[in-house]
């Protein structure tokens, strides 16, 4: 979606379209921009960006504060209409999705038209504009989405794929971090046909196990696929932290938080999962990843936390360094069906009706508006 | 000590030790049986500390009294592979000889005091059932219990006493045995509840004796033990609360379907090749006088079984694990049998007159 949060404020208030408009925290504090209108980018502002930055920019600018429950409807609203074009939607954020079209084609058309039948069908039902990339995969296809920004439609033809992407800044690359870049930047590499210059050892000599991957990338390969929530193998909530983290409480807070939408994303799809999943990436780029094992598959908050939080217990104890990327997965998957009932309530009551109060109230009111007791703290500390 | 004894009922007496005696322990003690030799009969005891054994050899002729340890199953074994009538055993100050005719065994012996103490039942037991009818309130509970379970007083049987009835139950949560039996002797006083772990019911039928007589019970705070004829059986007893069984007892259940058990037998064991380990569940669907049972198992395929059975009213579908049921049709022992339901999501509930009832949980069914 194009300018999602602010997009939906200049619907919802015509008063502020073709006005610069700010989505965010406060400027007075630490405040961060959500959002920033396309009027508003033309002065420099760009999402991420601390809220006073941006208003030292664009003075004139209307700050609005977020209204996640509205943007989270509006979400389903789209996303509802996703599900029209093909079952295999994989959502990747509240405006963000990959649509795999391929058993589409037969009944509405080529992928173009289907692209734009889908951009129509957005705009009349919601009034809101979308970019849509279409591509032979998910790494091109994000790339095309981002070129032709507001209300893009750009197509990677297959035969056309090499020549599309060459002229590219490299930092589009998928999954190239900081790190990557610099040693790039130090070999010269700057754009996609700089790129095709190293070599598959090259890239491996460089970047261990991601250097295939990355290799492929640059050539326009990409297999992955589109994998919708509902028949996910695994679900997880990964961050890469902005700057290494030394702070354990933090980090703790931070995989509560995951741990949470991992649970809740269980929920929405009625889910159970099995095995929990703790995967560490410290500063030195080793990766570890550790799993436990609940005797009965389960969606609650509590119980996940409990496996995570000895998880990181555990990796504490025997770890110092800082950490690059925290992440929370569950997979393993038993649905209702076929499940063996209890005859006795073993799940605890108490937390299953705590589960379902926060959902309903997040539903309704957003993410932001309940939280865990550790997760406020931090809230707290980020000023918003 | 010095004696003879008849090698057949030294055997089974033996068999009851092996099966307390552990043969892997951090206690090496504890894979030991003490020979107590009387001066006219032979006492076995093993123990792990928890579960322990007690059996008498009364065809026994003692030369000299004495009180060993040696090793259970060796001494088993050895005494199995003879083939003589009557065995020799006599100990010298570190050894055990056992003779037969033409064969001479040496084992190591090792000093009794270090054995631990076996529980006896000083004032006799506070009430009796028949062993046949205590054999069969164990064959129809047992197989229920939990195996693992972290409720720990789910891996026993909980045994109740009230008047001149005594009520064992097993659950493992996703289905329950009850079995009640009429006292042979009831209790003066009042018998508290105790939760008894599965593997002290088990050994009972491999004690050795016959069939007939009454097996006296003591229930005291922490222990359960059982005597018949010569031999007795002392357990710890599970910690912890028995889940409360009456609650879930259904006692609505309105879908009444007869059926002839060793049809259902054999159609749940038919309909459960086509079930793995993701779809553990077969969907009983009862219409007008049939079951069909039918079953998948995702890319390998389905089955279907019909079969007749006795039932008026409304279509009813549920689905069940298939090996609770097969469990307890193996037990029941019965030609005929009646299954009670409600609906989908409500348990199921098997009777047998008034002595037996079994109440199992179904799996959900997808609802295409």
């Amino acid at each position: 979606m194009d300018e999602f949060f602010a997009a939906i404020e200049q619907l919802d208030q015509p008063e502020l379209r073709g006005k610069p408009v700010l989505v965010g925290g406060d400027p007075k504090g630490r405040g961060v921009v959500s959002t920033a209108s396309y009027e508003a980018r033309r002065f420099g502002c760009h999402s991420a960006m601390p809220m006073a930055n941006a208003v030292r920019l664009c003075p004139q600018a209307v700050i609005v504060r977020p209204r996640i429950a509205r943007y989270s409807e509006v979400s389903q609203q789209v996303f509802s209409i996703l599900q029209q074009f093909t079952p295999l939607v994989e959502p990747l954020s509240i405006d963000e999705a990959f649509l795999d079209v391929t058993g589409s084609v037969r009944l509405l058309g080529p992928p173009e038209t289907i692209a734009a039948e889908l951009k129509r069908e957005i705009r009349e039902r919601t009034g809101l504009t979308v970019s849509v990339g279409v591509a032979p995969n998910k790494f091109l296809a994000k790339i095309a989405s981002d070129l032709r920004k507001p209300d893009g439609l750009v197509v990677v033809a297959p035969d056309r794929l090499q020549d599309s992407l060459n002229p590219l800044p490299i930092s589009r690359l998928w999954g190239a971090g900081r790190v990557t870049q610099s040693k790039l930047d130090h070999l010269h590499v700057h754009t996609f046909e700089d790129a095709l210059r190293l070599t598959e050892k090259e890239w491996q000599q460089l970047f261990g196990q991601h250097g295939e991957r990355f290799w492929s990338l640059v050539r326009g390969l990409d297999d992955r696929p589109v994998v919708p929530d509902r028949t996910a193998k695994s679900i997880s909530h990964e961050v890469t932290f902005p700057i290494d983290v030394v702070d354990f409480d933090h980090l703790r807070n931070v995989i509560l938080d995951q741990t949470d939408h991992v649970a809740r994303r269980l929920r929405r799809h009625g889910l159970a999962a099995r095995t929990v999943t703790l995967k560490i990436r410290s500063a030195d780029f080793t990766t570890l990843t550790r799993q436990s094992t609940v005797h009965e598959p389960t969606s609650e908050t509590e119980v996940l936390w409990r496996c995570v939080s000895e998880l990181f217990k555990v990796w504490r104890e025997s770890h110092r360094a800082p950490v690059r990327l925290i992440g929370v997965g569950v997979s393993h998957f038993s649905d209702h069906e076929g499940e063996q009932l209890n005859l006795f309530n073993t799940a605890n009551e108490g937390s299953q009706a705590l589960d379902h109060a926060v959902d309903t109230i997040r539903d309704r009111f957003g993410d932001q508006a309940i939280r865990r007791g550790g997760q406020v703290r931090d809230m707290n500390q980020d000023g918003t | 000590m010095k004696f003879r004894f008849n090698r057949e009922e030294m055997s089974d007496a033996l068999k009851a030790v092996c099966a307390v005696a552990a043969a892997r322990t951090p206690k090496p003690i504890l894979r030991c049986v003490r020979l107590e030799v009387q001066s006219d009969v032979l006492l076995l005891s093993g123990t792990d500390t928890e579960l322990s054994v007690r059996c008498a050899v009364t065809q026994v002729e003692v030369d000299e009294p004495g009180d060993t340890l040696v090793v259970a199953d060796t001494l088993s074994k050895i005494v199995n592979e003879c083939d003589d009538e009557i065995l020799n055993i006599e100990t010298d100050s570190s050894q055990l000889h056992i003779r037969g005719a033409g064969s001479h065994f040496q084992v190591v012996t090792q000093d009794a005091d270090e054995f631990p103490l076996v529980p006896t039942m000083e004032d006799g037991p506070d009430f009796a059932v028949e062993r046949d009818a205590l054999f069969r309130l164990v064959e129809w509970t047992v197989f229920a219990s939990a195996r693992e379970s972290t409720r720990y007083a789910m891996n026993g049987v909980l045994w109740e006493v009230e008047g001149d009835q005594l009520t064992l139950v097993a659950t493992d949560g996703r289905r329950l045995s009850l079995a009640k039996a009429k006292l042979a002797q009831a209790s003066k006083a009042k018998v508290p509840s105790a939760i008894v772990p599965g593997k002290a019911m088990s050994l009972l039928s491999r004690l050795p004796g016959s069939a007939a007589g009454n097996v006296g019970v003591k229930i005291t705070s922490n222990q359960l033990l059982m005597s018949i004829g010569g031999a007795m059986i002392s357990s710890s007893l599970v910690e912890g609360h028995f889940p409360k069984y009456q609650d879930v007892i259904p006692q609505d259940c309105d879908r009444i379907v007869e059926v002839k058990t060793a049809d259902l037998l054999g159609a749940l064991r038919r309909a459960s090749l086509l079930t793995n380990e993701e779809s553990k569940g077969v969907r009983f669907a009862i219409t007008d006088d049939s079951l069909t049972l039918s079953s998948r198992a995702p890319e390998q395929g389905e089955a279907t079984v019909s079969i007749p059975v006795k039932y008026k009213g409304e279509p009813v579908e549920i689905g069940f694990n298939p090996v609770f049921l097969l469990d307890v049709l193996r037990v029941t022992h019965a030609d005929d049998l009646s299954m009670a339901f409600k609906e989908a999501n409500r348990p199921g509930l098997i009777r047998l007159g008034q002595d037996f009832l079994y109440v199992v949980m179904p799996v959900s069914l997808a609802s295409a």
